[in-house]
């Protein structure tokens, strides 16, 4: 339940990495709300090359889409924990 | 008791003398005693008897004191009381004037309370250094509380309203009474180790110290401590403070707070999503600098090149102006003046003087001299040969040679199909001319 392995990925991580999909569905949805933080106001910044923008812009689309699944499952019912 | 007959008081002043005289005696006391007959009158007063084995008294609580008690009075309930008496003018009965009132025992519980905190504060399970963050979105929450009680139904509506997708796993455990320390216990040890959960909510609603009291048992704070995943507690009300609240990693005043403690609301997480999303998408805003020093670049190419096709288009034009400055006349001209410059030089060479000359090639040397006269002999018969070949061309040259040139109405004749017979023709030679009558044409 804890992603420790997870838990180092930098924006730096996510740009370069060739699974980048790979790498965002492995995220708490924490943890992708921070690098989509960092990454939109990276790419605002408008200090980013152009093919670096492009790619921060495609990997962001992403995230949002992942963030999104995570907070449209179904409603779930209180389980009882078994015993 | 100087005068008897003045002596005697209306019963009015005689309650009235006894209330004061006890209620400066006894301003304050301390009694306990069992609760029965009570009434809550309708004006918001409690009127009850208090009662041990063989004594009995009237006690009342005043409206104004009822919102402080922390428990329902019940018959039969042992209570500790403070107060002081009170006569009542209107009947003369004596009533104690309850201000406060708790359940026996609790002192004793609070006394405990104190003592147990006192040791695992010394312990270092309430350091606060050792509070733990609480994830922002909990995949899973584990919530420890009764399937019977209030808690568990504040805590779902609130959940459903923030997060209706929230998955939560109920360790059901009774909240109160004999054992509920120990299942309360277990169910947090069950939770931290399934592993399914990252974090814990312990809740219980509101109830009187002996009801939240399991949440003060050594059993419960312990095995709070000891829970993997951040524990949150949500005990009681407000003003309820249990050991559970100290060693949990957050404490929230209600089971209702404790939910919003832990789920994030759905509604303003997707706001903030389609907010960036509208952020990213906003191309023309982050592309900005870039296409402006696109732009900026475009500029200096096009002046530049605009630069470069001026001056190609100048050098054009000088090109053409000198090209048309040059006229081929002209340039025989000039050759044909040069050249004549050159034939004075060498014939006025040959005419002058020898002492000159011999005076000229002493100074030059004998062998620069013949070398000298090879040369000029070489330029004197280049320079001979062009003007025989410039003489071949004037056709005077060739009339010269008996050559004549004849001319007709025609203009000059070559063929006998320009002359006519009797027509006269001019001839002319390289010296002088004669006029000729055609006499026969022949083919």
């Amino acid at each position: 339940m804890v992603q420790k392995s997870a838990a180092t990925v930098t924006l730096e991580d996510l740009l370069s990495a060739e699974n980048s999909k790979e790498l965002v569905k492995g995220l708490s949805f924490e943890q992708g709300l921070k690098l989509l933080e960092e990454l939109v106001a990276r790419v605002e910044s408008g200090q980013l090359p152009l093919d670096r923008a492009i790619a921060s812009y495609e990997r962001g689309a992403f995230i949002i889409e992942q963030l999104r699944a995570l907070l449209a499952g179904a409603e779930e019912k209180i389980k009882l924990l078994p015993k | 008791m100087k005068s008897e007959e003045a002596a005697f008081l209306s019963i009015s002043e005689l309650v009235t003398l006894l209330n004061s005289t006890l209620e400066r005696a006894h301003p304050r006391l301390n009694f306990e005693g069992e609760i029965s007959k009570i009434k809550h009158h309708q004006s918001g007063h409690i009127y009850f008897d208090l009662k041990d084995g063989t004594g009995c008294v009237a006690a009342v609580i005043w409206r104004s004191g009822v919102p402080r008690i922390k428990f329902a009075l019940k018959e039969g309930l042992a209570v500790q009381c403070r107060g002081r008496p009170n006569v009542w003018v209107g009947s003369g009965k004596l009533q104690m004037v309850v201000e406060s009132i708790t359940l026996a025992g609790a002192g004793l519980l609070h006394k405990k309370f104190l003592e147990l905190k006192a040791k695992l504060e010394a312990e270092g399970l309430f350091a606060p250094e050792r509070k733990r963050t609480l994830p922002f979105f909990p995949k899973a929450i584990g919530l420890v509380t009764s399937s019977q009680g209030a808690a568990i139904r504040d805590i779902d509506v609130k959940i459903r309203e923030r997060m209706p997708s929230q998955l939560v796993y109920l360790a059901d455990s009774r909240v109160q009474g004999a054992g509920a320390a120990e299942e309360i216990a277990q169910s947090i040890k069950m939770l931290s180790d399934s592993g399914l959960v990252d974090v814990i909510v312990v809740a219980r609603g509101g109830g009187s110290l002996e009801d939240l009291w399991a949440f003060n048992e050594e059993t419960v704070v312990r095995a709070i401590f000891a829970s993997k995943v951040p524990v949150v507690s949500g005990v009681g009300h407000e003003e309820d403070y249990t050991l559970a609240d100290f060693v949990a990693d957050r404490r929230a005043p209600t089971p209702t707070a404790a939910a919003e403690m832990v789920v994030p609301k759905r509604s303003e997480l997707l706001l903030y999503l389609s907010e960036s999303e509208r952020r990213l998408r906003d191309y023309e805003r982050w592309l900005m600098p870039l296409t402006q020093k696109v732009d900026e670049l475009a500029g200096h190419l096009e002046s530049l090149t605009k630069l470069r096709i001026e001056d190609a288009r100048n050098r054009l034009l000088s090109a053409q102006a000198r090209l048309n400055s040059i006229q081929p006349g002209k340039v025989l001209e000039t050759l044909r003046g040069k050249l004549e410059v050159l034939g004075q030089k060498l014939y006025g060479f040959g005419s002058r003087n020898i002492g000159e000359r011999a005076a000229r090639l002493d100074f030059i040397g004998q062998r620069g001299a013949r070398a000298y006269v090879e040369y000029l002999n070489g330029r004197r018969h280049l320079v001979d040969r062009v003007v025989s070949r410039m003489e071949a061309l004037d056709p005077r040259g060739v009339l010269k040679r008996g050559y004549a040139v004849v001319e007709g109405q025609a203009g000059v004749i070559s063929s006998s199909s320009q002359i006519a017979v009797g027509e006269i023709l001019q001839l002319r030679f390289a010296k002088g001319g004669a006029g000729a009558e055609v006499k026969t044409i022949k083919g």
